[in-house]
C-alpha cells in the first residue's frame, strides 16, 4: 500500500506540472522577435578565422600520445549572432570508411572530443590515424561551418608510454641518475613544442643504467620507423624499445661473443644494417630485427677505430661505375688512416694509398699526427680534422661517397690554425647538412662552412661563463623546410647544477644564424628550456637522411 | 528391515575395505646388471662417442654407468667386479675404469664411471670397449643377459658432415678435415644446424665465420711464413 502511496503522490505532480505547462502554453507571446527571412539566412555565414595560424602552431596535430593533454587556440570566430554559437572538436578515422551493421551500411558518427571554442583535450582517442575537425554552429537558425584543422591530413595517435617524437636528450638528470628528456622546438617544426622530462626514470624507476652517459641513437632497422634505441654509457649498453623505454636487451645480451668491455662508441643504421664501434672496435649486425638482433663477434684485425660510423658511404641513385660503394669508412687510429669495410666483408679493406700529389694522405695520416675530428660533410663529403705532426691543424675533405679509388680522394685541404679562433681547443664538433660545421670552446659556439671563402669562423655564441657547453648537434634533414637547420647546444652549470638547452636556425652553407617563417619571431640562440640534466647527447625521432 | 540390512552390510564391507594387506617383498636370489648413461645408449647396451666433434682440449671423456641391483636394497655395502671384455678392441690406454663397483648400503645401484682418453691412434681407428660384469668374482650374478655388458664404440675420426653444403657460405665451398679440426677446436664444437627447422640462425653462423676467420688470422700470425695447410697441403681458407 505503500507503494501505491507513493505512486499516486508521484502522479499528482505530473499531473500538476502538465497542468502549469498546459495553462502557461495559452499565453500569448507578444515578444517582438526579428526572425530573419530565408533570404536573409542564406546571406548569413560564420566565419572561422585561422588568420595567425602558423604552420609551426598546427605541429600541436603532428602526433598525439593517450593520457596527453592537448590545447590550440582559435583565434576568432566572426558571426552576426555570436551568442548563438555552440563549438565541437570533432574526430574521425582516418580514412574514413563506412561500416556495416546489420543489413546496412553507413559512416560511423565523428566523436565530439571537446565542445568549447579553445580546445583543451586528455586524449583518450584509439592508437591509429585520426582527422580532426572545428565546427561552430548557430543552434537558433542551424547554420554550420566546419573547418579541418591539420598539420598533414591525418595526426597519429600513439599508445600510451610511447616516447613523443622529438629530440632526445641523454642526460645525468638533477639527482645524478641517467635519464633522457624528450623536447620539441617549433623551428624543427615536425616535433611540435613540448618538454617531457625524465622519461627514462618515469618508466624504469626500478632499473637504472649505470654509467656516465656517452651517446643515445635511434635505429630503424631495414625501415623508416624506429625500431630501437641505443643506450650507451661508460659501463652499459641497453637496446631498448621506442613503447615505455622498455629494455630490450643489456649488455652481453645484445652480443654472440661478449666483449671484453662493454665500451659503445658510436653507432650507425644505414646500408639495412646496424654498426657499433665498441672498444675500438667495429661490429655489423645485418639486417636487425626483432628475431636477429645480436651483435656478431667484432670484425677480426689489428685496428683501433674512431668512434665515428658516416652514412654517406654508397649511392643507391645515379650510383658512378666502379665506385667504391662500402658499407662503412672507418678511421683506423692504430694504421692511422681511412679504411672501407664492404658488405659480408670479414675484416676491413683498404683504400688504394693516397697518391703522392693528394694534398691529405687519408690512408696515412703519418705518425706524430692526429685526428680531432670525423664527420659527414656537405654532399657526401666527409670531414677530417687532424693535427698534424708539423703543429699545425688541418680541415681535410675526402670524398669517397659514389666515387671510384683512384688514390686521390681528397677534394679540400685549408689549414685551420691562425684561421680558427680557437680551434685547437674545440671540444664538441658537429656537421651540418651543408658546409658549415660547428665547434665549442667551453661555453663558446663556433661555425664555420668550408665552402664559404671565409678565413675567420663565426663565434655564434657565448654564454655566461658559468654555462660550459656539454654537447652540439644539428638537426637531421627529413625532407621537411627547417630540417638540417637547427642546432641544438646544453650547457651544464656545475655550481647550480642547472643544465639548459638553446635551439637556433642556421644556414647550413655559411654556419650563420637564419629566421624562417616556421618560426616567427625567433632569431639566433633561444632558450629551449633550463630544467635539463647534464646533456651528454641528443638523437632524433627521424631517420637520419643525408641524400 | 530390508533398508536396515543394506546399511549394516554396508558399514560392514566399509570396515572391512579398511583392513591392511601386507605388501610382499622381494623374497627370491638378487641380481645385478649393468646400464649406461640413457641420452648415449638410447635405452640399449651399447654407445658410441666420437672426440672428433669437440675442440683438441676435451682429452678425455667419462661415461657415467650404473651398475643397478635386480632385488631389494641392503643394508650393508655390497660390491660388484666388472672386467674388460675380450671382444674388446681398445688399447688399453685409451680408457680406464674401476674394476669395483661399490653399492652403498641402502642404495640400489652403484657408479660405474667408465673413462675414455683421447690418444692419437684414434684418429684413425674406431675402438670397442666392452664392459661386462664379473661373474666369477661376483656374489651377485648377471640377471637379464642382455644387461650384463656394456659395448663402448668411440674414435677421433673426423669426417665432412652431411650438411656442409649449407655451410660453404660462411666455412668457404672448400671441405678439408684441417679445415673442420680448426673449426671445431675454434668454437668448441662441430655441428651446426643451419636450415635445419629450429636451427642455427644466419646471424649466428656469421658470427662463427667471423670467429673462425679471426682465429686462423691469428695463427697464421703466430706462425710466420707457415701458415695452416690442410691434408692436401693448400693453405686453409674460409672464402670461397
Amino acid at each position: 500500500m505503500k507503494t501505491f502511496k507513493n505512486l499516486s503522490a508521484l502522479a499528482a505532480v505530473a499531473l500538476a506540472l502538465w497542468g502549469t505547462g498546459g495553462l502557461t502554453s495559452c499565453v500569448d507571446d507578444d515578444t517582438n522577435y526579428a526572425y530573419p527571412s530565408e533570404e536573409e539566412l542564406a546571406g548569413y555565414r560564420i566565419e572561422i578565422d585561422t588568420t595567425g595560424i602558423y604552420l609551426a602552431q598546427l605541429q600541436t596535430f603532428s602526433t598525439w600520445y593517450v593520457d596527453s593533454i592537448y590545447t590550440f587556440q582559435i583565434p576568432g570566430v566572426r558571426y552576426a549572432y555570436p551568442e548563438h554559437l555552440a563549438y565541437r572538436w570533432l574526430v574521425i578515422d582516418n580514412p574514413y570508411t563506412a561500416i556495416e551493421v546489420g543489413n546496412t551500411t553507413s559512416y560511423p558518427p565523428a566523436d565530439t572530443i571537446c565542445r568549447t571554442k579553445d580546445l583543451y583535450y586528455k586524449c583518450d582517442l584509439p592508437a591509429g590515424m585520426h582527422r580532426i575537425y572545428f565546427q561552430a554552429e548557430d543552434t537558433v537558425y542551424g547554420i554550420k561551418e566546419t573547418v579541418q584543422i591539420n598539420f598533414g591530413n591525418y595526426f597519429n595517435v600513439n599508445a600510451s608510454g610511447s616516447i613523443p617524437n622529438g629530440v632526445y636528450a641523454l642526460e645525468l638528470n638533477q639527482d645524478g641518475l641517467v635519464d633522457i628528456d624528450a623536447f620539441g622546438t617549433v623551428d624543427a617544426l615536425i616535433f611540435g613544442d613540448y618538454h617531457e622530462r625524465n622519461l627514462w626514470t618515469r618508466y624504469n624507476a626500478d632499473d637504472p643504467i649505470r654509467g656516465e652517459p656517452v651517446t643515445l641513437f635511434m635505429s630503424t632497422g631495414t625501415g623508416y620507423n624506429p625500431l630501437w634505441y641505443y643506450i650507451a654509457t661508460t659501463e652499459e649498453l641497453r637496446r631498448v624499445s621506442p613503447v615505455g623505454l622498455a629494455t630490450m636487451d643489456k649488455n652481453e645480451e645484445l652480443f654472440y661473443n661478449v666483449p671484453d668491455r662493454i665500451h659503445p662508441e658510436a653507432f650507425a643504421n644505414v646500408n639495412s644494417a646496424d654498426f657499433l664501434i665498441n672498444d675500438g672496435k667495429f661490429y655489423c649486425l645485418y639486417s636487425p630485427n626483432e628475431a636477429n638482433r645480436k651483435f656478431p663477434v667484432a670484425l677480426p684485425g689489428d685496428y683501433d677505430l674512431y668512434p665515428y660510423l658516416p652514412y654517406g658511404t654508397r649511392s643507391n641513385y645515379y650510383g658512378v661505375e666502379g665506385a667504391i660503394n662500402s658499407f662503412q669508412c672507418v678511421f683506423d687510429k692504430k694504421n692511422r688512416g681511412l679504411r672501407p669495410y664492404f658488405s659480408r666483408g670479414t675484416a676491413l679493406s683498404q683504400f688504394l694509398p693516397a697518391s703522392a700529389d693528394s694534398p691529405f694522405n687519408y690512408t696515412d695520416i703519418g705518425t706524430g699526427s692526429e685526428l680531432l675530428y670525423y664527420g659527414q660533410g656537405n654532399s657526401g663529403d666527409a670531414i677530417l680534422i687532424t693535427r698534424e705532426a708539423d703543429g699545425n691543424t688541418y680541415l681535410n675533405i675526402v670524398y669517397f661517397f659514389n666515387a671510384v679509388d683512384n688514390g686521390n680522394l681528397c677534394t679540400q685541404r685549408t689549414r685551420l690554425n691562425g684561421m680558427l679562433a680557437e680551434i685547437e681547443q674545440a671540444e664538441h664538433y658537429v656537421y651540418s647538412i651543408g658546409s658549415a660545421i660547428f665547434y665549442t670552446v667551453g661555453n663558446k659556439v663556433y661555425s664555420w662552412a668550408y665552402t664559404s671563402g671565409r678565413t675567420a669562423a663565426n663565434l655564434l655564441e657565448t654564454f655566461p661563463a658559468d654555462e660550459q657547453i656539454t654537447c652540439i648537434s644539428t638537426l637531421p634533414t627529413g625532407g621537411w623546410p627547417t630540417g638540417g637547420h637547427v642546432v641544438y647546444v646544453a650547457t651544464w652549470n656545475e655550481t647550480t647544477h642547472t643544465g639548459k638547452v638553446y635551439h637556433a636556425l642556421f644556414d647550413p652553407t655559411s654556419g650563420g644564424y637564419q629566421t624562417s617563417d616556421f618560426a616567427p619571431g625567433q632569431e639566433g640562440m633561444t632558450l629551449v628550456d633550463d630544467q635539463f640534466g647534464k646533456v651528454f647527447a641528443f638523437e632524433y625521432s627521424t631517420h637520419t637522411t643525408l641524400y | 528391515m530390508k533398508k536396515y540390512l543394506f546399511v549394516l552390510l554396508s558399514a560392514a564391507v566399509g570396515l572391512a575395505s579398511c583392513s591392511k594387506d601386507e605388501i610382499s617383498g622381494w623374497v627370491g636370489t638378487d641380481y645385478v646388471r649393468i646400464v649406461g648413461p640413457e641420452v648415449w645408449t638410447l635405452g640399449s647396451d651399447s654407445m658410441e662417442y666420437s672426440f672428433a666433434a669437440y675442440a683438441s682440449a676435451v682429452t678425455t671423456f667419462t661415461v657415467e654407468a650404473r651398475v643397478y641391483v635386480e632385488g631389494a636394497n641392503a643394508d650393508v655395502e655390497r660390491t660388484v667386479w666388472v672386467k674388460v671384455d675380450d671382444a674388446t678392441t681398445a688399447p688399453a690406454d685409451s680408457y680406464s675404469l674401476n674394476e669395483a663397483v661399490t653399492i652403498p648400503a641402502g642404495q640400489g645401484y652403484g657408479t660405474l664411471d667408465i673413462t675414455l682418453h683421447r690418444i692419437p691412434a684414434l684418429e684413425t681407428e674406431k675402438c670397442v670397449l666392452k664392459v661386462a660384469l664379473d661373474d666369477g668374482r661376483n656374489a651377485l650374478k648377471g640377471g637379464v643377459k642382455d644387461w650384463q655388458t656394456l659395448t663402448v664404440r668411440f674414435s677421433d675420426i673426423i669426417s665432412r658432415p652431411k650438411n656442409w653444403g649449407d655451410l660453404e657460405e660462411f666455412f668457404g665451398a672448400t671441405y678439408s678435415d684441417t679445415k673442420y679440426r680448426f673449426i671445431i677446436n675454434t668454437l668448441g664444437f662441430g655441428s651446426f644446424t643451419y636450415l635445419e627447422p629450429g636451427g642455427m640462425s644466419w646471424g649466428e653462423m656469421w658470427n662463427y665465420r667471423l670467429l673462425v676467420v679471426g682465429a686462423l688470422g691469428d695463427y697464421n700470425a703466430a706462425h710466420p711464413g707457415n701458415p695452416l695447410t690442410d691434408e692436401s697441403g693448400r693453405p686453409v681458407s674460409f672464402d670461397n
